[in-house]
């Protein structure tokens, strides 16, 4: 359908910029008719104001021999060009073609033709949820309020987690409140806590989720939660450099690749940065792409406890990560060849030749006995490249 | 001479066009207001304590006489970047060592204690200036403003807005790190 | 699908914005009939495929479709349905979107109704309207996109703002767009002219309706901008010289010395050059305006999101467009050729004071404007030009003008007597003197120069007047002769008169309101009385009402005039819940004679406001009405004009059967 209308807009661009060879045999209007005609037509003003006797005779007089005068001129300036070339008609048939392919190609580059057009009338089903997701959120609160037992424990947590999501961090703490000091408590729910409280207040560790985050780090050391906003909370009170050691210690504690990983890397880096530390990556905590040449087969099998699609999933972003960073700064050798290896892993040979051949380029100033030269040599020949 | 009359306009413009360029320079902000106290001694102001926060109120007398200089914040519970400064400011205290002083710019008294209580309180002094005369007499034009006020009681510095992220902090650091040499420089 | 094909007819103007720019400058230059009549239907096209592209904008606005990121960004669903609509020009790039549609608009409206415009010229123009069209659709879908898609789209829309829901703020932009982008046409006229090598007293003709058309609607949006910020904004002015306010007036100023020279070049084939020039620095400066609003180059109270790199593409169209036309006009006009001679005193010699004198005019505002950034590029100093630098500086060059302006019809052209018109305006001086001694016995005291002021605008009127009475030898001659020639006098004439008697009605308005006005911020409480301007106005407390979507506090003002109940008056404090926000609507007498206007400030401090406490500002502006009616009658009188027969000649068509000359019958 879209496309119709495209079509239809396309082919009424070229009928009206093919319109003019409609009217063929077309003459030019002369641009000296014009000028004589509007003196002409001063001409007739002035003697019509003379009759009027808005001016004077001599006024008049002056004004239409002045004006006589130009009109001579224009006569003796030569009259029009009297050549009007109709011809090169294919120049019109070209140019209007190309209008649309032009617009076309510009289109391919800004239009999103895939994004249907979602007026607000028509998300009912959205609104809907979201007003049914907002009732029950009312009504699991009533029942807990009206609970003689005070609510169970996983329903506050629920309603909290709810309200975490719809973006209700003050609310979200509050009903985490009512069951964080229970003996049922877990450190999950204590540190959970601590992120709606910290939430709430866009981002800053208050005191009250100080408390938080020493109680869940008291009750479970291991909480990868509370570490890291035990880290934010030092941070933000100045003492940035134990911040980043305390990150860094919980990553090198990790027993294997674990998903919360990644947000400790990126905040170990914020804090590292302005304390002027090296940035660290994933690659040197997560044991499947520890240390050069990059993951062997072994590790990419430790990384196996994980189910089949997570671990394809957690390998190809590793891959990828590596290969945008190598994309922005080319001149790292190590990472080149660890991404050769890893897309050897991977089985994608071109890709692991496109790597080596880059490593290869860099390895040309390095002394002839270095052994990442050999080991390139050995790659390429292996990939037949 | 013709001929030079008719050029005039289009070097007319060539000029312009030379500062338009210089205008554009990203790091321009025309909105920034030099505060007329610059270089001027701190203004005649006498504010009681918020009640039950448990530090001094703030005056003029305050200011002089400090070895070191000190920073001045304006702030309130309703203000909503001054939330997001109060960590830059709380930990300017805790790891650099500054002395802050606060004004606290048409709130109420139980407001502000209240927000204290919660987000912690880094300063060492805070005048109440409930109707905003103080806020006046700096100049302020919203807040939160910071000023350095050296250790003679010279206003040396005054940034509008919240020092927050890295950009506003390095300014206001470097602005620091200048007063106290100027300090060190005078005594 | 209906923003996808806003996006692709957009590309397609695009595209046939190229080939107008090409094809019928060189079909002008080889004598191609057939390449030139395609600047016509081009220039249609243009029109259609970017109307189309606004329309599709207009609609996902209209449905709140939050697929399209303009639309997030610059409404929410519940916003009422025409501030929904005007949202799509509220933003950076809906707003460009409107400039290039009026752009277009021009260029087809040349194309619809020129056709008393020879094919030649014709087509160089609207080929210069295209490059110009070119550029900012470039600009427009490069950086600008209006039509950027999100997916999936976001539940609302962020943009709540009540401040922005007005009736004066959605119909403000459109209209100040049409008047300086209208200068485009202008422009093109000007610079295909230089091109052609040919400018004479026909061109002027040509050009004079779309100039008039141009002028008036700039004159609505300036008046209607300043009725805004006057009745709405609640800032009890109508004027601040503020840099966004600058640049409308600015070619404004310059717009109307080029109506006035070009006269000159149409009647005596003289000012040639200077007409060119003006016609290319009008456009020129509304540019600037443009690149002004959008860079953040200067501070501003309604500047559009800054972005520099936007600015320096916008900074690179306004090098090529006005550089390259400027350079142009260097290597051109030193060939053309001096009109005919006149006299120290003759109507030339008016116009030409009068466009000496807003030429200038435009230079101090345009360097008032400037120079905080001038300053601090050279010496890094922050400086802020503001009201008493424009009023020391602009003020005395409309005086003199304005006496000017009394004078200059009663000119002849190429020699005048000036003695005779002095004898005609003796009694006009006289009633002038007199109407300054009357406004002092009345209002004693203010400013001196605004006695002058009075004066001198007493004048204006009575000259105006006076001339138009000698046209029509009202009172000489029985009435059915003054009738008759009334009727047989061209409109142009009728609409000068009506133009310079409207600005003399808004002097008034200016000279009173800024003299004479009355003010007061006050500390009240339930039962205080405030004396202004003659008007005994009682505060009787402040109560909280709730409206539909806010919630305001309205306070209740009794004004009497010596003991006689006069009015009440109801200021509020609205506060939105929803958006956050605090809006201040001011409440309003409104007469004739002036406006009593009061509006509630915030409370003193929180606590204030529980005891009934409030501050209040009131103010007496007299005279203030006459602005927005004399400005209604400078735009009628435009108007009038652009309808006079005489705009409409031009090339005789050759093919057509009734002559030579189209000269209808009167």
């Amino acid at each position: 359908m879209l496309w119709v209308f495209f079509a239809v807009l396309a082919m009424s661009a070229v009928a009206m910029l093919l319109y003019p060879l409609l009217r063929s045999g077309a003459v030019e209007t002369d641009r000296q008719a014009g000028a004589v005609a509007v003196l002409a037509d001063q001409l007739h003003e002035v003697d019509r104001d003379a009759e009027r006797g808005l001016i004077s005779s001599d006024e008049a007089e002056a004004a239409k021999s002045e004006i006589k005068r130009r009109l001579l001129k224009l006569n003796r300036g030569g009259s029009a060009k009297g050549r009007s070339v109709t011809g090169a008609r294919s120049a019109l048939w070209i140019s209007a073609l190309l209008v649309p392919l032009f617009a076309g190609l510009l289109y391919t580059q800004l239009g999103s033709p895939g994004v249907p057009a979602v007026p607000f009338a028509d998300r009912q089903d959205e609104q809907a949820e979201q007003v049914r997701i907002t009732e029950l959120t009312g009504r699991l609160l009533d029942r807990l309020e009206n609970d003689p037992e005070g609510g169970p424990t996983e329903g506050w947590m629920l309603l909290g987690q709810t309200y975490m999501r719809m973006g209700r961090y003050a609310d979200a703490a509050s009903a985490m409140e009512n069951v964080i000091e229970r003996d049922d408590a877990v450190s999950a729910m204590v540190s959970q806590y601590a992120e709606a409280l910290i939430s709430a207040e866009d981002g800053i560790v208050t005191p009250q989720a100080r408390k938080a985050i020493r109680r869940a780090l008291d009750m479970d050391s291991s909480n990868p939660a509370a570490s890291y906003y035990e880290a934010i909370a030092l941070d933000q009170a100045g003492d940035s450099e134990d911040a980043h050691d305390l990150l860094i210690s919980r990553l090198e504690q990790a027993a294997g690749p674990a998903p919360w990983m990644e947000i400790f890397i990126a905040q170990a880096n914020r804090i590292g940065e302005a304390i002027g530390r090296e940035p660290v990556s994933l690659a040197a905590f997560a044991p499947m792409a520890g240390g050069a040449p990059g993951p062997t087969r072994d590790d990419v099998a430790a990384a196996s406890e994980m189910s089949e699609d997570d671990r394809a999933a957690f390998i190809r972003s590793m891959v990828d990560r590596l290969a945008d960073r190598l994309a922005e700064d080319p001149d790292d050798l190590d990472g080149w060849l660890r991404l050769g290896n890893a897309y050897g892993v991977l089985g994608e040979a071109d890709k692991a030749r496109e790597a080596y051949e880059a490593a290869d380029e860099l390895a040309a100033d390095l002394p002839s006995d270095d052994p990442r030269k050999q080991s390139i040599r050995e790659a390429l020949s292996e990939l037949g490249g | 001479m013709k001929r030079a009359i008719a050029a005039l306009p289009v070097l007319i413009v060539l000029v312009f066009g030379a500062f338009f360029l210089w205008g554009l320079n990203p790091d321009r902000d025309p909105n920034a207001i030099p505060s007329v106290l610059i270089s001027q001694p701190a203004p005649e102001f006498d504010l009681p304590a918020v009640e039950g926060v448990g530090v001094p109120g703030l005056s003029r007398d305050n200011l002089f006489g400090n070895s070191d200089p000190v920073v001045v914040n304006v702030f309130a519970s309703w203000c909503v970047p001054c939330r997001a400064e109060h960590a830059v400011l709380t930990r300017m205290v805790e790891r650099d060592g500054v002395r802050l002083f606060g004004i606290n710019y048409k709130d109420k008294p139980e407001d502000a204690r209240g927000w204290l209580e919660k987000l912690g309180n880094p300063y060492e002094r805070i005048g109440s200036d409930l109707n905003g005369r103080a806020g006046i007499e700096w100049g302020i034009s919203g807040v939160p403003e910071t000023f350095i006020v050296a250790g003679d009681g010279t206003v040396l510095y005054r940034y509008v807005g919240p020092v927050v992220g890295a950009e506003a902090e390095e300014k206001f650091a470097t602005a620091l790190a200048q007063a106290r040499t100027r300090n060190g420089a005078n005594s | 699908m209906f923003p996808e094909i806003g996006q692709f007819a957009l590309a397609l103007a695009l595209g046939t914005a190229l080939v107008q720019s090409v094809l019928p400058m060189l079909g002008a230059s080889r004598g191609n009939v057939l390449w030139m009549r395609c600047a016509r239907s081009s220039s249609i096209a243009q029109l259609v495929f970017i109307g189309i592209a606004f329309a599709a904008l207009m609609q996902a606005f209209v449905v709140s479709d939050f697929t399209v990121a303009n639309v997030v960004e610059n409404s929410h669903s519940l916003k009422p349905m025409l501030y929904k609509i005007a949202g799509t020009w509220g933003s950076h790039e809906g707003s460009l979107l409107l400039w290039v549609l009026i752009l277009a608009a021009f260029g087809a409206g040349v194309a619809l109704f020129g056709s008393n415009i020879p094919d030649a010229l014709k087509a160089r123009t609207l080929s210069v309207q295209a490059w110009i069209s070119t550029g900012f659709l470039s600009f427009l879908l490069l950086t600008s996109n209006p039509f950027e898609r999100v997916f999936p789209p976001p539940l609302d829309g962020n943009d709540l703002n009540p401040l922005l829901q007005d009736v004066g703020l959605a119909m403000h932009p459109p209209l100040l767009y049409f008047g300086y982008v209208g200068f485009s046409i202008v422009f093109s006229f000007a610079v295909a002219a230089l091109i052609e090598g040919r400018i004479d007293a026909a061109w002027a003709r040509w050009v004079r309706p779309w100039t008039l058309a141009a002028w008036m609607s700039l004159t609505a949006g300036i008046a209607l901008g300043s009725w805004w910020a006057y009745y709405e904004l609640g800032w009890g002015g109508w004027w601040f010289w503020d840099p966004v306010e600058n640049v409308s007036f600015m070619p404004w100023l310059l717009g109307t010395a080029l109506l006035h020279s070009a006269i000159v070049t149409e009647k005596r084939d003289a000012f040639k050059s200077w007409t060119i020039l003006l016609a290319i620095l009008t456009f020129s400066l509304s540019l600037l305006g443009t690149f002004i609003v959008r860079s953040g180059l200067l501070t501003s109270v309604h500047a559009f999101a800054v972005d520099p790199e936007r600015g320096l593409y916008i900074l690179g169209l306004l090098g090529i467009s006005i550089g390259g036309s400027l350079t142009l006009y260097a290597w051109r006009a030193p060939a053309m050729e001096g009109g005919g001679l006149f006299a120290p005193v003759s109507r030339e010699a008016g116009l030409l004071i009068n466009n000496l004198l807003l030429a200038t005019a435009t230079g101090t505002v345009l360097f008032g404007t400037l120079y905080p950034l001038f300053m601090e590029a050279l010496t890094g100093d922050k400086v802020s030009v503001g009201p008493p630098f424009f009023n020391a500086t602009f003020i005395p060059m409309m005086l003199p003008l304005v006496v000017v302006m009394g004078i200059g019809p009663f000119l002849s052209w190429k020699r005048a007597d000036l003695k005779g018109v002095f004898q005609r305006l003796r009694f006009i001086a006289l009633l002038a003197g007199l109407a300054a001694l009357a406004t002092w016995y009345v209002a004693r005291g203010g400013p001196a120069l605004a006695y002058l002021s009075v004066a001198i605008t007493v004048w204006l009127l009575f000259a105006t007047l006076r001339e138009w009475a000698v046209r029509i030898r009202l009172f000489d001659v029985p009435l059915a002769e003054t009738i008759r020639r009334a009727r047989n006098l061209p409109r142009a004439a009728h609409g000068m008169t009506l133009a310079h008697a409207g600005l003399a009605v808004a002097m008034f308005g200016f000279i009173g309101s800024s003299a004479w006005k009355s003010e007061e911020i006050v500390f009240v409480q339930p039962g205080s009385v405030i004396e202004i301007a003659g008007f005994d106005v009682r505060f009787d407390g402040v109560e909280r009402v709730r409206g539909p979507n806010y919630i305001a506090d309205r306070g209740t003002l009794a004004v009497s005039r010596e003991g006689e109940f006069v009015t009440t008056l109801y200021p509020e404090r609205r506060s939105y819940p929803v958006a956050q926000s605090t809006t201040t609507e001011s409440a309003i007498r409104s007469t004739l004679a002036g406006d009593l206007y009061a509006s509630l400030a915030e409370p003193a401090s929180e606590t204030a406001a529980d005891t009934g406490a409030w501050t209040l500002r009131i103010l007496y502006e007299p005279l203030v009405n006459l602005i927005w009616i004399g400005s209604t009658m400078l735009i009628l009188g435009g108007g009038m004009s652009l309808s006079d027969r005489r705009l409409r000649v031009g090339v005789p068509r050759r093919a057509s059967r009734s002559g030579p000359v189209a000269t209808p019958a009167e």
